[in-house]
Order: structure tokens, then sequence, then C-alpha cells
């Protein structure tokens, strides 16, 4: 069966290009950092995502190569004005529409070249895109704000905040159209507004609403619907000394605004309600998405650094939960253990129910590289064990906690290490001397697998073999001021140990 | 002592152009110009100067066999490519080992095109 030819380019929006010529769409980038998906397989290439033909191809090829190689002595906006494809079209031919293509180059840490964002956006109305993103960016630092609040506060004192908020602001909201109704004089006039009836004036009793929306918003940290309410209260009190039907009208759009806001709270507010924190990571990949969205109005330049700290918010917030790591280690195991045709049981233990995700977070590159090479290595595949007589291939991730210190464990019961094998292996790699391979217990000679450039494999595997994971892993664990540990027994499996100190609040109850 | 760099371009008026650019606002020392790829390898050969400018369509030999030529014999050489020319040519010439370029026409009426190129010329008299 042929394949049906479907160019599924471009249209509008943001994608990555990573400096292996691949692409990674919105969509996927935000399920990829919301931890609720993968990268595509097989990856898709910018060749084909473009539709290029082979000549196009092969410059853009060139680009790559120039770019991944000349990316820190040559300026940005000279590699990118360089880029074989500038624009492209999108739509039916009839109504084609040209899209420019902008490059913006991604760093990692230490400055090389992490991917490159590219912007397919309008070329025809780039000013308006200018103040939208501007805007976009501000509402969304604000948002941001809002997502911490609702996660910083128990849902039911959220809960009560925002339905005082709503009465408020209902209460307000009537005030106002009542004066309005009502109000004496010319159109435009804001004498009654001030004028005591009860002995307080329509407008002292909105202003006292007001002013308690924002204390309590601000109280609770939400500085979206603070921000909106002081402005209100600005507006409010501007009436008294300016009158005039488009400074009422500015007031009566910010009390809208101001209930939009409290609405837009209670949404994101339901979206957590009853699933504890590790909704947290829905609601990002909401706001994410939003943004994503967004990002097809927005030119090239700022979209990066807000969705950099949405992700960046998305990973610290989702490692809040125990729920969501065990989640995401499994799914790392299992989808491993798939593509390899193997088979595990993935489980997790705890020695106290008051885990610190806070140490996961801190070394989660270190359990990632360590989970893949023991399914990679140590997992035998079901016919091997069936044949060594061996039962279900099992991956147990434990957290131990000590009075001072927190132990992360994995353990596999596959093929394990010959300390001595690693170490023939070791030399013959020339990470090691023979005087000094035979100088080592079994111990030391197991660490030679963290070695940088150790591998038993004679070829770059998919999944790991490029004799990299392992050294990443004990130098993220040193990074955290931990120790990383390996033992092991041929034929009956592998333990490693992470051992960090803590970093839990334990002094603040005495 | 000043920096001192070759230009090479087969228009006179843009070698003056050039020149003062380079004296004026860079307090460059001008060793040589040059109007062909030939002279431009020669004159690299005879100054080996701190940078050379090279423009890439010119008779009998352009600048992209110049540039070609001069990286090896001397792969340290410091080329600036300075062309109306845009495209695959430029990459090529980047990918040979040209450290930048600029695009012509040359406006150094304008403040913009004056800060660019002296950003370029910094950078890459900085680089190894």
């Amino acid at each position: 069966m042929g394949m049906e030819a479907s160019p599924e380019g471009p249209g509008p929006g943001f994608f990555l290009l990573r400096p292996d010529g691949t692409v990674l769409l919105a969509g996927e980038l935000a399920a990829l950092a919301a931890g609720t998906g993968s990268a595509p397989a097989p990856a898709r290439a910018f060749r084909d995502y473009l539709g290029l033909n082979p000549e196009q191809a092969a410059l853009f090829d060139k680009w790559m190569e120039l770019v991944r190689k000349r990316n820190r002595d040559l300026r940005w906006d000279k590699l990118a004005a360089l880029a074989p494809v500038q624009e492209i079209r999108a739509g039916r031919d009839g109504d084609a529409a040209r899209i420019r293509l902008s490059y913006r180059k991604l760093e990692d840490a230490q400055g090389g070249l992490a991917g490159i964002s590219v912007l397919a956006g309008d070329a025809s109305t780039g000013q308006a895109m200018a103040r939208q993103l501007e805007e976009e960016r501000q509402r969304h630092q604000l948002e941001l704000r809002d997502v911490l609040a609702l996660a910083a506060n128990p849902p039911e004192t959220v809960g009560a905040f925002l339905e005082d908020a709503r009465g408020r602001l209902d209460a307000a909201r009537g005030e106002w159209d009542a004066w309005l109704a009502s109000r004496p004089g010319a159109r435009g006039e804001v004498r009654g507004l001030w004028e005591a009836r009860d002995g307080e004036s329509p407008g002292q009793r909105l202003f006292r609403e007001l002013h308690m929306v924002k204390g309590n918003a601000g109280a609770f940290g939400f500085e979206n619907l603070a921000a909106v309410a002081q402005e209100s209260e600005d507006l409010l009190e501007s009436l008294k000394r300016e009158a005039g039907e488009p400074a009422l009208g500015r007031f009566t759009q910010a009390l809208a605004a101001l209930g939009a806001q409290a609405g837009e709270l209670r949404r994101a507010m339901k979206l957590i309600a009853g699933e504890g924190q590790e909704a947290m990571a829905r609601i990002l990949k909401w706001k994410l998405d939003r943004l994503v969205a967004a990002a097809g109005a927005l030119p090239a330049g700022s979209l990066e650094p807000p969705l950099r700290s949405l992700v960046e918010s998305t990973r610290r917030l989702a490692f809040l939960s125990p729920a969501y790591l065990a989640r995401k280690y499994r799914n790392l195991v299992e989808r491993i253990a798939r593509n390899l045709g193997k088979q595990v049981a993935f489980r997790v233990a705890s020695n106290t129910g008051d885990i610190h995700p806070e140490s996961f977070a801190r070394v989660d590159e270190a359990l990632v590289h360590i989970l893949r090479n023991m399914v990679d290595h140590g997992i035998e595949l079901p016919s091997e064990r069936a044949a060594a007589g061996k039962g279900e291939a099992e991956i147990e991730l434990e957290y131990v906690a000590e009075e001072d210190r927190i132990f992360l464990r994995i353990r596999d019961n596959g093929r394990g290490m010959d300390p001595a094998v690693i170490a023939a292996r070791g030399v013959d790699l020339g990470l090691l001397t023979p005087a000094e391979a035979e100088s080592l217990d079994d111990v030391g000679k197991l660490g030679i697998i963290f070695r940088e450039g150790f591998t038993t494999r004679r070829e770059a595997g998919l999944i790991s073999g490029r004799g990299l994971g392992l050294a990443l892993a004990a130098r993220c664990v040193a990074d955290r001021g931990g120790n990383l540990y390996v033992y092991s027994r041929p034929g009956e499996g592998t333990r490693f140990a992470i051992e960090l100190p803590h970093v839990g609040q334990k002094s603040l109850d005495g | 002592m000043p920096k001192s760099v070759v230009i090479v371009d087969d228009s006179k008026f843009q070698i003056m152009q050039l020149g003062r650019f380079f004296v004026e606002v860079m307090g460059f020392a001008v060793a040589a110009t040059g109007e062909n790829g030939e002279e431009a390898v020669e004159l690299y050969r005879a100054n080996r100067p701190d940078l050379i400018t090279m423009d890439l369509t010119m008779p009998k030999l352009d600048g992209r066999g110049a540039l070609t030529k001069i990286l090896e014999e001397f792969p340290d050489a410091r080329v600036l490519v300075i062309s109306a020319v845009k495209g695959p040519i430029l990459l090529d010439c980047l990918t040979l080992g040209a450290k930048s370029y600029i695009e012509k026409p040359l406006r150094f009426d304008k403040e913009d095109f004056v800060r660019d190129f002296k950003s370029t010329v910094e950078d890459i008299l900085r680089s190894p």
C-alpha cells in the first residue's frame, strides 16, 4: 500500500527545528513539556515538512551544517539571513498566502545550539503583531503567577475567596448599572455618583467592593486580578475629577474585565479541583496551548522567553506530585522497552508517605539515563530470560528517606555486570591502563561504567550506547552534591543508588 | 600598531569608500588594495594583513576562488566577504572559512549599516 502524498506543511504558527534537522511541532513541544507526549517516531525531517525539492534540501543541509559549526562565532542575524527557506506558501493555489519564516536560535545552558525556533507568520502585519506579542507576554507573566497562586493556596481557601470576589463584583456591577440607569443630570455627568444616600454614596460603595477584591487578590497572590482591580479603582477615582461618557465607558469596561478575570480564575480552579497537584501539569499545558495558539499571530522575537518560562514552570510544578513522577518514569521505561521488544514491570516504592519530589527533580536527568541504560543493557529479551529460567523482568525505583539524606535506589533483575568484563572493556577502550584496572576492587571496576566513553556496544543504538549516558548521570548527581553507586551480580541484576543530602524543611517545626 | 586591512573590490569607488571607513571609523591602516582575485591572493601573501575584504564578482579569479586559495595557504586568514550577491554562494564562502559577510550596497550614510559593519569587523578580530 502506497503512502499518500500529504504535504503537512506549516500554516502560520511556531515549530522547533532541532540541530539534527528534524522538526517538532508546537503541540508536540507542549505535550513534551507537560510530560504527556513524545516526539514523533520516525522523526519528521524539515525537508519533508516543508516539502523542499532536492536542490533546496541540499542547500538547507548545507546551511544546517554551517549553523551547527559556526553558531558560536558568527552572528545569528547573519546566519539566519542565509537560511535557504525564508518564505513559504500556505493554502490552496487560489488563495495561497505568503508566510515568512523567522529563525531564532535557542541556546542550551553552555551556549551551544539547542535548536532553532521557527515562527511562520504573515509578513504583512508585523506592526500589529509586535504589539500583540508584548501584550500577550505581559498577560502571560501575570497568568503564570495566577497559576502559581492557585497551586500555593489550599483549594477550599481559594474557592472561598473566588466566591467572595464573585459576590462583590456582582454587587459592584449592580451598583454601577443602577446608578447609570438612574443618574441625575445630563449624560456624562458624574454628580450623583458621589452624593451620599443611606450614609454612603454609590461611588463609595463601589470603591469599597473593589478595594476588598484587590486586597484579597493580592493576599492570595492573584496579581493579575489585583492589577485589574487596581485599574478599576483608579478609573473610579478619576471619575471624581473627570466627567464625560468616555470616562464612564472606560470604567464600565474595567468592571467587565474584572468580572472576566475572576471568571477565568474560577475556570482554572475547576481544572485543579479534586485532583491534587498533578493537575498542575494539565493547567500549564492548557496555558501553553493558548500561547501556542496565539503564536501564529505573533512575530519572531520574544516568543521564547514566555515559552521557556512556561516550560520551566511546568517542569517544576509537574514534579510536585509523586503520582506524576511514578507515571513519568513508568512511561519512559515502558516506551523504551516496547521499542526494544522487551517487557518490564516497573514499580515505585518508598519507605515513607512523605516523599520530597524535589529530590527527583534534582536528579531527573540521572534517573532518565539510568533507567534507559537498565532497559537497554540490563534487561534481557524475553527469550533470553526464558532460556535462563528467569521470570518477569522488573525495575524498581525506591525512595528511601533517612535522617539527613535521601536515597533513590533503582534496581533490576536483569543480566547484571561482571566487574572483570567491565574492566577489560574499559582497558580496550583506552579509558584506563591494565595496571590501573588491576588495582581496582570489584566496586571500582563497576565504577568504570560512569566514565565518559564507556560503552559495551560497538555502535551507538537509538536508546543508548554512545557511552555518555551514565557519565552524564554521574555528573548530574555530583552537581547536586550527591553520590552515585552501582552494585551488580552477574546473572542476577544491577542496583544503582543515588545518595542526596536532605533538602527538606525538617528543622522548621523544631 | 593599527590593524591592517587589504581591500579587494573591482570598483575603485567602493575601494575608496571602504578604505575611508576602515581608516576613519575603525582606525585601521590600509595595507593594499586590489581589483581582482589574483591580486587578492598576491596581496594577502605579501602583506599578511589582520583582515582582507573580498568582493565576490570580480574579473580573472572571483572572490570565492580567491578566498579558497588564501585559506588553503593561510588557514588563519580573516576573510570578510563584501558582496551584493546573496544566497548559496555566501553559504559556500562561509563554509569554506570566510569569517562573516557584509551585504552591499554600502550605505555608509546610514547609522545602522555603519554600526553593523563595525560590530562585524570587531567580532572577526576577536575570533582566533
